[in-house]
């Protein structure tokens, strides 16, 4: 479904050159999870930025369905509709309600409000929060508003769910809880997961895990260890 | 993103930094303040003159003088001037401006002029009520093309010997309560001769006049006013600055302008009045514009400022509408329609504050200054106005955020995602 061919990212120029990511080829097949490990510098986060679009590989492409995501298709659009992305930090509007917050991606979209409200709702209960739906964000613990984030990239049910270190600001018993929903939403969505994260034991719950060094694959395994 | 959705959005980050936008709203709205007050002005005023000149449209009259202000040096404050047989002198020498018998007679040659009319100076030294009281009696000689908006009795006829018209304001003259009582009445009228004789006169009302900022209060016909005229002026004979002319039906506008100009003669219209007194107000609303303008301007530096600094504070937000699918437009159109709005919000708080003062000092004006003085409000703020000016300052302010917004647009999402 999504597939990464031969992707190099070199940044500066000459003398100055860095190759970031080297001969990057991978395929995300449609329901699975996947991790991506490596430490700070290993090229992760260029990955990431490249399978969505927000970065442009300087060689290789990325394919969405046989469709490369930069040349064939508005790459933005392809971006809300079918890519729900959670952040580390949550990124959430700290004075806008809990709702409306969920409700963004639909509203970038041009979706009506009463439709986009409907949607926000049946996300806010998919992650157990629809009693906080008039909540500010600001109000919110880490865990729910790490929630909040989750019901957001899933509100228009993606077939790619991005988690870019999604535990990464939780304790250890939010962190817990956050992991067990992504893969429970994982499954009863069908998404595919793609997870980036320096944490090996939550890439340990993933069914592939590909490790990152240098900006080359180390490894990469359908491991299955759930 | 929906339009309605971008404004919504826009008008509601507005309010994430209340202080940083009321105080550009602030200068917005004291731009927008003094550009509403100086456009009401002029307005107010051209209203008042199209009111007043309004009733002499399409009436078939120009005054006619002499072409000779062409080299006006003060009236004393220069150097004596060498006599020039072939120069026209000086409007100093102002003896000169008064039209000779021959001058008259060269005006009724003039192709296209007929129905030239004397405007008789006649002064009344005052007029005597039934009740005793003396007031004063300022007037004119009845001109026959004279657009009088009588409300009661008859116009003068060309030969109306022992008649007025008068002013609805000045009823007490004659003693009467209403229009229709005066009709008829008694209305002595006492003058000196250019000898000092005392004389009285006693004329009948014919018909009761809407009272005019530019129509005198009381106007008497034409061979009563030649008479007492000539019994005042000093050399037996009364002098004019001018006089009035009709056109005829075969000429033109400009062609009699043209024969006037070629017999150095100069003759204007009422309309040209009106346009000259109109073009006078629009120069001096564009003067009181400009200085607006400067005050809008210097808030528009503070609109460029206040997106700027939105742009950097919300630069993490950026990045996270553009993670989640929002194209580089929609940036654009959020920053630079809420530039638009802050134009549109100083708009209405400019406006209505101007509006207060409107009130404020029209009803000032009335009771001081512009007292007695009928039909005229100083301030004319009309809702048309209100439109132009909400719309002008939305437009410009849009215009100063284009820059920040689209700085917003190009921020780059992976950068602005790791912005602290």
């Amino acid at each position: 479904m999504l597939d990464i061919v031969n992707v190099n990212k070199i940044y500066g120029k000459k003398d100055k050159a860095f190759s970031a990511l080297t001969g990057i080829s991978l395929k995300f097949k449609k329901g699975t999870s996947n991790a991506i490990v490596g430490k700070s510098g290993s090229g992760k986060s260029t990955l990431l930025h490249i399978l969505i679009g927000l970065d442009h590989p300087t060689n290789g492409e990325v394919l969405y369905n046989g469709k490369n995501i930069l040349k064939d298709m508005n790459t933005d659009s392809w971006r809300g509709k079918n890519v729900g992305i959670v952040f580390q930090q949550f990124f959430l509007q700290p004075n806008d309600s809990v709702l409306d917050n969920v409700a963004l991606p639909l509203k970038l979209q041009g979706i009506t409000r009463k439709k986009r409200n409907l949607k926000a709702t049946e996300a806010l209960k998919k992650v157990g929060l629809e009693d906080r739906i008039k909540s500010k964000a600001n109000d919110l613990s880490g865990g729910q508003k790490q929630r909040v984030a989750i019901a957001r990239a899933l509100v228009d049910n993606p077939s790619i769910l991005i988690a870019d270190e999604p535990t990464g600001n939780l304790d250890t018993e939010n962190g817990d809880a956050i992991e067990k929903l992504l893969f429970e939403l994982q499954k009863k969505l069908g998404t595919t997961l793609v997870i980036v994260t320096h944490d090996t034991d939550l890439a340990k719950r993933c069914e592939r895990v590909v490790y990152l060094k240098d900006g080359k694959i180390e490894n990469d395994t359908n491991s299955s260890k759930k | 993103m929906k339009f309605i959705d971008i404004i919504k959005t826009s008008n509601s980050n507005l309010r994430r930094s209340k202080l940083r936008t009321f105080l550009t709203l602030l200068a917005i709205s004291i731009g927008t303040f003094t550009l509403a007050l100086s456009l009401g002005l002029g307005q107010g005023l051209r209203n008042y003159i199209s009111s007043e000149l309004g009733q002499y449209k399409g009436v078939n009259l120009y005054q006619v003088e002499k072409t000779t202000l062409n080299n006006f040096s003060g009236l004393g404050n220069h150097d004596p001037i060498v006599y020039n047989p072939n120069k026209s002198p000086s409007s100093a020498n102002y003896q000169n401006n008064f039209l000779s018998s021959a001058d008259i007679d060269q005006i009724k040659k003039v192709k296209g002029v007929q129905n030239l009319e004397l405007p008789y100076a006649v002064v009344f030294d005052y007029a005597t009520s039934p009740n005793g009281t003396k007031y004063e009696a300022s007037n004119s000689t009845f001109l026959s093309q004279n657009p009088l908006n009588l409300v009661a009795g008859k116009t003068l006829d060309s030969v109306d010997p022992g008649s007025v018209l008068l002013s609805q304001k000045y009823l007490p003259l004659v003693g009467a309560n209403d229009i229709s009582s005066a009709l008829g009445r008694n209305l002595p009228l006492t003058y000196k001769n250019a000898k000092g004789v005392v004389s009285t006169i006693i004329f009948k009302v014919k018909g009761v006049y809407e009272p005019s900022l530019i129509q005198a209060p009381i106007f008497i016909n034409s061979q009563d006013a030649e008479k007492i005229a000539t019994e005042q002026a000093p050399g037996g004979s009364p002098l004019f600055n001018f006089v009035f002319i009709s056109k005829s039906s075969d000429i033109t506008d400009v062609q009699l302008k043209a024969n006037l100009s070629n017999a150095k003669f100069t003759g204007r219209s009422f309309a040209d009045i009106n346009n000259t007194l109109n073009n006078i107000i629009t120069g001096v609303q564009i003067s009181l514009a400009a200085f607006s303008g400067i005050a809008i301007l210097a808030s528009i530096v503070g609109v460029i400022n206040t997106l700027f600094m939105a742009v950097l504070e919300r630069t993490r937000e950026i990045g996270l509408f553009r993670a989640l699918g929002s194209k580089k437009r929609t940036i654009f159109y959020l920053f630079s329609v809420e530039a638009a709005l802050l134009g549109f919000w100083g708009g209405i708080i400019g406006i209505f504050f101007a509006f207060l003062a409107q009130i404020a000092i029209n009803q000032i004006a009335a009771e001081t200054f512009l007292k007695g003085v009928d039909g005229i409000q100083l301030l004319n703020i009309r809702p048309s106005l209100i439109i132009f000016i909400i719309v002008v300052i939305s437009v410009i302010t849009w215009i100063a955020g284009l820059l920040p917004a689209f700085k917003a647009s190009q921020v780059d999402p992976i950068e602005s995602l790791r912005y602290e």
